[in-house]
């Protein structure tokens, strides 16, 4: 059997029910765009807070009469710590002359270096959660000569919540967008199947293989599927090609999105067909 | 080529459809099977194309055996090897009588290139090649049956299983069907004709089995 005439048939099916193709497809690309928009928020965020984790340090500031070499040696026995580096007063002014960059004229205003010298502790990256930093920070704290600490586990903190909520959201959304397309695309080709109903008869009676009977519904649920992920991929660019402007450090994975999108949708279009047939054919 | 051995088909509301029925039919035979509505013929039809599943006994179709759990391709190749005709014709209202014919042919996996010879071939054979491009409705009951059996020729069926294909006809038209199926059976194909005209069976010198209440009554010449 050709393949080219199944796909023929496929797609005179579809012509003959063009509007509910189209509706159906329609809002099935609904729930892809809110999935996709999820999505990509999802994975900024996730960017963001890897970003971060990077970078996380302890900053531990010293009392001008702390025992730097002690102090170094201590805070190198607590687990989960990696590398201390010692950064000088001098060196602390530096760096804030150069990240003021053209401003740095403000600094010549001052009597004196106000900056504390500093020891700049990294972390094992399984120490990078918000909960591990804050153990290791309080034990920094307690040490003698220790001013004081920073190190923005407010913020990883923040951003590991907001990740959770959002990972929430997405696999409900992932779940309602799942069920809908797969009911929306059932009842789309059950109704061109009733509609073929004699069509169906008649290939069966003279000797058309399963295949060939069944074949022209998936290729329809599966172009359904894809063609609400079209549609939604198409929405969805242009909704993060707007918001980009306003977010900075904005990433689209559009390929990442293309293909899930395709994907997800042509697996949910077959999965579609695939219930309408065992429950009509059948 | 076709055994009935103690065949009975009981449908799920209990009714009984075709009750103990012993049937031989050899190849290259004409049979008529004639009976009142609701005697049996059409379960009887059914049974040889699985159109139904047997309840009780042995049914052997061209060496299938259909008494047995059968699978979809053992189904699909006993069909292809099988002709039906049917009173209401079957036919795709939307496409023209040489669709119809094309469809067939194509769904059945006939190489693309074989189709139109194919097509126009039985057409002439059932004298409507004439008319390949008209669509079912503008054609009269015998002409839309003589293409119902075209299509049920063109892919050069064994047997041809016609189930009261004068029902909806004219005299003239029932004529001319049957002299199209006794000209089929001399080709060569075994043709079973289930009718509840018993003249038209009786006046055609043919073998006659009467079905009634299940049952087959009579056999005979």
């Amino acid at each position: 059997m050709a393949i080219s005439y199944l796909f023929q048939e496929s797609l005179k099916n579809i012509l003959r029910n063009k509007s509910s193709f189209f509706l159906s497809a329609g809002v099935s690309a609904a729930c892809l765009i809110l999935l996709s928009i999820f999505l990509v928020l999802t994975l900024n965020i996730s960017r963001v807070k890897n970003y971060i984790e990077d970078r996380v340090e302890i900053y531990a500031f010293l009392n001008d009469d702390a025992n730097i070499d002690n102090l170094i040696e201590k805070i190198g026995q607590i687990t989960g710590v990696k590398q201390i580096k010692y950064v000088s007063k001098d060196e602390a002014f530096r760096e804030l002359r150069n990240d003021l960059e053209e401003n740095s004229s403000l600094l010549d205003i001052l009597e004196r270096n106000p900056l504390p010298a500093s020891l700049r502790i990294q972390l094992d990256a399984s120490y990078k959660l918000a909960t591990k930093l804050s153990d290791v920070e309080s034990k920094v704290q307690l040490l003698k000569g220790i001013k004081e600490t920073w190190s923005g586990k407010e913020l990883l903190n923040k951003l590991q919540r907001y990740l959770k909520i959002i990972t929430f959201f997405d696999i409900g959304i992932l779940l309602i967008t799942f069920l809908s397309v797969i009911f929306i695309v059932s009842r789309t080709v059950e109704a061109a199947i009733v509609a073929k109903a004699r069509e169906i008869e008649i290939m069966r009676l003279v000797g058309a293989s399963t295949a060939m009977v069944e074949f022209p519904f998936y290729v329809e649920g599966f172009l359904h599927g894809v063609f609400g992920s079209i549609l939604s991929l198409i929405v969805s660019v242009i909704i993060f090609y707007f918001s980009s402007t306003e977010i900075p450090a904005f990433h689209l994975p559009f390929f990442t999105l293309l293909i899930f999108n395709i994907v997800f949708g042509g697996t949910l279009g077959l999965a579609g067909s695939y219930i309408a047939l065992s429950r009509i054919l059948q | 080529m076709i055994f009935f051995e103690h065949v009975s088909k009981v449908f799920k509301n209990g009714w009984t459809a075709l009750y103990d029925v012993n049937l031989r039919i050899k190849e290259g035979e004409f049979v008529f099977l004639v009976g009142p509505t609701g005697a049996g013929k059409t379960t009887l039809l059914k049974l040889i194309y699985r159109g139904e599943e047997v309840s009780a006994g042995k049914l052997n179709v061209l060496n299938y055996v259909l008494h047995n759990n059968l699978q979809d391709k053992s189904i699909t190749e006993l069909r292809r090897k099988i002709g039906i005709v049917f009173q209401d014709f079957k036919l795709l209202l939307d496409r023209t009588v040489y669709e119809n014919i094309e469809f067939t042919l194509r769904v059945i996996g006939i190489r693309p290139n074989l189709i139109p010879e194919i097509t126009i071939a039985t057409l002439n054979k059932v004298g409507m090649a004439n008319r390949k491009d008209f669509y079912p409705y503008q054609l009269s009951g015998g002409e839309q049956q003589k293409v119902s059996i075209a299509r049920a020729l063109a892919k050069g069926p064994q047997i041809l299983l016609a189930d009261e294909p004068t029902g909806n006809i004219d005299h003239k038209g029932s004529v001319d069907i049957l002299n199209l199926l006794k000209e089929i059976n001399y080709a060569g194909a075994t043709v079973i004709m289930a009718t509840h005209d018993k003249i038209i069976a009786e006046s055609s010198n043919k073998r006659v089995i009467q079905v009634e209440n299940g049952k087959i009554l009579s056999d005979g010449n």
